[in-house]
């Protein structure tokens, strides 16, 4: 910025006029490209009733308002010797004639039009700097614009974008009738402001029409190259919502982009990736509040402490007829408690997990005494209670567990007694309760609904998990429905298959971790119960990276809260939201496998100690020739795709 | 009191299961329930001994009814049934529960008789425990699922004409619609249950909780009293199942019945002809199968084509060796450096 910034300040000498182009100089748009405010417009327009009243006009609308404008501009070449110049109410005129909808109606069309622009129209950083120094030289700005919108119009957009600029200094093509396209505007400002073009410079970025055209006529140019934009409308098989979700997410990948994103890499990932992501799952959940008429949220500890963050902030303000809760919970501290029925597929839950545990330890955790149950252990054909329980002793541990089952739920009634008072209390007298966490198998709801006794029965619990796997089918009941976002179930099976087994649920549990310990248990004090948290030492440098990661997914909201502001939620209900975080997964850079893949990852309930990386690095020789321990790295792997790029 | 369950315990010398059966009653998270114990034949004092130390605790919730002479399984339900004046029942024996059987099972049973009154009964999901006995020793070897495949919702009357889909252990049903019933029927020394069941569903309907809350213990290795008698009486099974069938066909031809006989009989055939042609299902699951092993193929060869893309160092490497030294002098170098990397 201070370059341009230089340069502008060497080319002012003589110079006593400066013009600004408005679009894509002054103003950019947030979206991926300028004809896609039409797809917006009837995204705004989804719930309104104008859908009801001209259905195939609406639906069609995008390509309708581009023909009309495209008609509008040959009508105005005949008659007014080739400037081909129209005005929003021209283009509109054409619009009525070929779709035969009242003037309301056109009028709606139009504002709606005007509002989005409105909203998706930003100054640059860079901009506002030239437009500061210009001004702090005293040197008259005025605005030039080949544009069919209103110049009143734009006087205010640029008014509220911190331009000062008054109206008599804003020239525009549609209502002069002259444009810069052909070079004639120049001529015609020239001739209306009696200004000399060599004393006059025009900053723009159109090469022909702010560049060549004004060098033509002895205006001294400078190239605004701080937006990039094609203007193309590319025919898609895209949802409605989904091309202008798509449009919005694209603009990422522009180079006026960068200046919206944070400096630190970490946040940058958390803006570019993951806000997107999670933008969308917030977007969805309310829409599934809302529609599920649920009086109270419950955000599972955890991964569900970033989500009720941005829900307090961001969407609380959309629905403030729910209330919410966050509870302390885990795998570990909910299993102890949950155990009223025998579910075979749920006794692998209480020691599968790459990280091996003891015998004693997995009996510690359900509260058996192992002295008692010593002859079962052998029984099974374990030789100690102190042997660690592998992959190939799964079996044992099942059947031992299996064998102890009138023990174990006789344990854990015991600790319902105690302890469920802590959920009890959460849930008060609210009936239609929702359960809010990442998801993936249900396992927590399952356990939740269950730690609670009674009170199950009397409410209405759902679960609205950010994906949920075929494996949750185990854990559904009518009594305990879920719904993920972007899987759910079986309804995508190469989602599931990216997050299962390359890394993706690993990944995000990074993303979404709160800035607090595990859920250990629960301890009664004085009559109240509270959780026993896990100290974050081992995990320091894995929480100081998220939290980063959160701060670029919190900066995506606060950009991207206009949505939420002039949308309804059911016009940015969309799966394109997810590709950013599909992109990093299948592809992700060098820098991005280098930092995501040094992570480490527990995945064994209630023993966060024993952590592995979800892409180790190997060594140059074992990289070379990718030898067994190559190999064997790649195995163990969470994030397979992640392993290879990092070892490249 | 609303919503009391009573709870009928049969023994007839299988004392030594007793104790595991009064604990899982004991261990009930929900307390509005009667127990009557009916000794169908054991001594009343071994009886009394284990039963008095439960009776100090929960008073006169406990009965003990002591048949001198045993009078059947199906007659001894009738009898303690008839001691019963609760609102529900539910037939124990020597089977067990989880502490929050019977209270979530009555909630969820009232849950649902608001809308549909129709309901009478409900059953939950049943684990199998398989066991043996070592002298007064009990050793559970395994555990299995026994009928989650029952789908939630509404037990299918259709379906439980082909057989018995769960064990009394997990069934709670209105005392009023099973006294209207006539109770069990004495008659029958197996099958009681089943029978019980169809008469209950062509009156009323039974809902399923689908959560496995009940154990139903089998002790295959045992015969006589410590046997059960779906395991120890199989061929008296059969036999019975011949009598019911041909009795309500015989009603329905005769013009006495109500279409059960027919219905039954022709349900069980149809049963036979679906599993006969599961043989075609084998096929189809095979071709799924192979899908599968197709599918993980993809995904194995995604790894292997990422790995080579991300791994063209090496092949770069062998040819710039050929250029620069030339072919024989190149592999001669590149075998050398490949014994070197052993």
């Amino acid at each position: 910025m201070e370059i341009t910034l230089n340069k502008i300040k060497s080319s002012l000498i003589n110079i006593e006029i400066v013009s600004f182009d408005i679009f894509d100089t002054l103003l950019s748009r947030k979206i991926g490209a300028p004809v896609d405010v039409f797809e917006l417009v009837r995204s705004k327009l989804l719930m309104d009733d104008i859908v009801l009243k001209c259905h195939d006009t609406m639906m069609n609308y995008p390509h309708l308002r581009r023909l009309s404008e495209s008609e509008a501009r040959k009508v105005s070449q005949k008659e007014f010797e080739n400037e081909s110049e129209v005005t929003l109410d021209e283009i509109y005129s054409i619009f009525k004639k070929k779709t035969n909808i009242d003037d309301e109606m056109i009028s709606l069309l139009k504002n709606t039009e005007l509002e989005v622009e409105s909203f998706v129209l930003y100054a640059p950083n860079i901009a506002r700097e030239i437009f500061k120094l210009i001004r702090k030289n005293q040197i008259k700005i005025i605005a030039i614009s080949d544009m069919y919108l209103p110049k009143q119009y734009l006087h205010k957009l640029l008014i509220s974008n911190g331009y000062d600029i008054s109206l008599d200094e804003i020239f525009v093509s549609g209502e002069e009738r002259y444009s810069k396209h052909t070079g004639n505007l120049y001529k015609k400002v020239n001739k209306n402001l009696n200004i000399s073009f060599e004393k006059w410079l025009h900053i723009g970025d159109n090469l022909h029409a702010d560049i060549k055209n004004a060098s033509s006529h002895g205006i001294q140019t400078f190239h605004a190259n701080w937006s990039s934009v094609e203007n193309i409308h590319i025919p898609s098989s895209a949802q409605i919502n989904d091309y202008s979700i798509s449009s919005i997410i694209d603009f990422l990948d522009t180079k006026q982009a960068n200046e919206f994103f944070p400096l630190d890499e970490w946040s940058k990932i958390g803006y570019k990736t993951f806000g997107p992501l999670i933008f969308g799952y917030m977007v969805w959940l309310l829409s599934q509040l809302k529609s599920n008429k649920i009086d109270k949220a419950l955000f599972m500890a955890r991964d569900a402490y970033m989500i009720l963050k941005l829900y307090k902030e961001y969407f609380q303000q959309y629905n403030s007829s729910i209330s919410f809760e966050y509870i302390y919970a885990s795998r570990a501290s909910l299993y102890p408690i949950s155990i009223t029925d025998w579910p075979m597929h749920k006794i692998w839950h209480f020691f599968g997990g790459k990280s091996k545990r003891t015998v004693r330890q997995v009996f510690s955790m359900l509260g058996l005494d192992v002295d008692l149950h010593i002859s079962d252990i052998y029984q099974v054909g374990f030789l100690s209670p102190d042997d660690i329980i592998t992959d190939e002793q799964g079996h044992k541990m099942h059947t031992l567990i299996n064998r102890l089952y009138f023990q174990i739920m006789q344990k854990s009634k015991e600790n319902r007694e105690t302890f469920s008072q802590y959920f009890i209390d959460i849930i008060q007298d609210s009936k239609n309760i929702a359960l809010i966490d990442i998801g993936w198998s249900g396992n927590i709801q399952a356990a939740f609904s269950r730690a609670i006794c009674d009170k199950w029965s009397d409410i209405n619990l759902s679960g609205f998990y950010l994906g949920l796997f075929s494996s949750a089918g185990q854990n559904i009941s009518p009594y305990n429905p879920m719904k993920g976002w972007i899987t759910s179930l079986s309804t995508n099976w190469n989602i599931e298959h990216e997050l299962t087994q390359d890394g993706g649920v690993e990944i995000l549990e990074f993303v979404l971790t709160a800035n607090h310990g595990s859920t250990l248990g629960y301890e009664s004090v004085n009559g109240k119960i509270n959780p026993i948290l896990e100290k974050l030492e081992n995990e320091s440098e894995y929480n100081t990276n998220a939290m980063k990661l959160q701060s670029g997914i919190i900066k995506y909201f606060e950009d991207h809260q206009y949505l939420l502001d002039n949308f309804s939620l059911e016009s940015l209900l969309s799966h394109e939201w997810i590709k950013p975080f599909m992109r990093l997964l299948k592809e992700p850079t060098k820098q991005e496998a280098e930092m995501l893949g040094n992570l480490t990852h527990s995945d064994t309930a209630g023993e966060n100690s024993i952590r592995h990386y979800l892409s180790p690095k190997v060594s140059e020789n074992d990289k070379k020739t990718k030898n067994a321990i190559y190999q064997n790295a790649l195995k163990e792997s969470f994030w397979k795709t992640g392993f290879i790029v990092r070892n490249s | 009191m609303i919503n009391s369950v009573g709870i009928v315990i049969r023994i007839k010398d299988d004392i030594i299961l007793l104790p595991r059966a009064l604990e899982s009653v004991a261990n009930q998270s929900y307390n509005n329930w009667y127990l009557v114990i009916v000794n169908d034949g054991s001594m009343p004092n071994v009886v009394n001994e284990f039963v008095d130390p439960y009776k100090k605790q929960f008073g006169d919730r406990i009965q003990v009814i002591h048949n001198t002479i045993s009078v059947g399984m199906e007659a001894a339900s009738n009898i303690g049934l008839n001691l019963l004046d609760t609102d529900y029942a539910i037939i124990h024996d020597n089977n067990t529960w989880s502490p929050e059987f019977l209270s979530r099972m009555i909630k969820i049973l009232i849950k649902e008789q608001q809308s549909l009154p129709n309901i009478q009964g409900i059953v939950c999901y049943t684990n199998r425990v398989i066991e043996t006995v070592n002298g007064n020793l009990v050793t559970i070897e395994y555990t299995e699922p026994f009928n989650h495949w029952i789908p939630a919702g509404l037990i299918s009357l259709d379906r439980m004409l082909f057989d018995n889909m769960f064990p009394p252990i997990s069934f709670i049903f209105s005392l009023k619609i099973c006294k209207e019933l006539g109770g069990f029927n004495e008659t029958l020394p197996v099958l009681g249950d089943w029978d019980f069941h169809i008469r209950f569903l062509l009156k009323n309907d039974i809902c399923v909780l689908p959560e496995p809350m009940a154990f139903y213990h089998h002790r295959p290795s045992a015969d006589g009293v410590l046997g059960n008698s779906l395991i120890a009486g199989l061929d008296k099974h059969r036999l019975y199942r011949s009598l019911l069938t041909n009795k309500w066909l015989r009603d329905d031809l005769n013009g006495n019945g109500n279409g059960l006989g027919i219905y039954c009989n022709q349900r069980e055939h149809i049963e036979h002809l679906l599993r006969n042609s599961w043989g075609h299902n084998d096929r189809f699951r095979e071709i799924n199968d192979r899908f599968s092993e197709v599918r993980e193929n993809i995904d194995d060869n995604k790894h292997k084509l990422n790995w080579l893309i991300h791994s063209t160092g090496p092949i770069e490497k062998f040819f710039s060796i050929l250029r620069r030294f030339g072919i024989t002098q190149g592999l001669k170098r590149i075998g050398r450096l490949l014994t070197s990397w052993k």
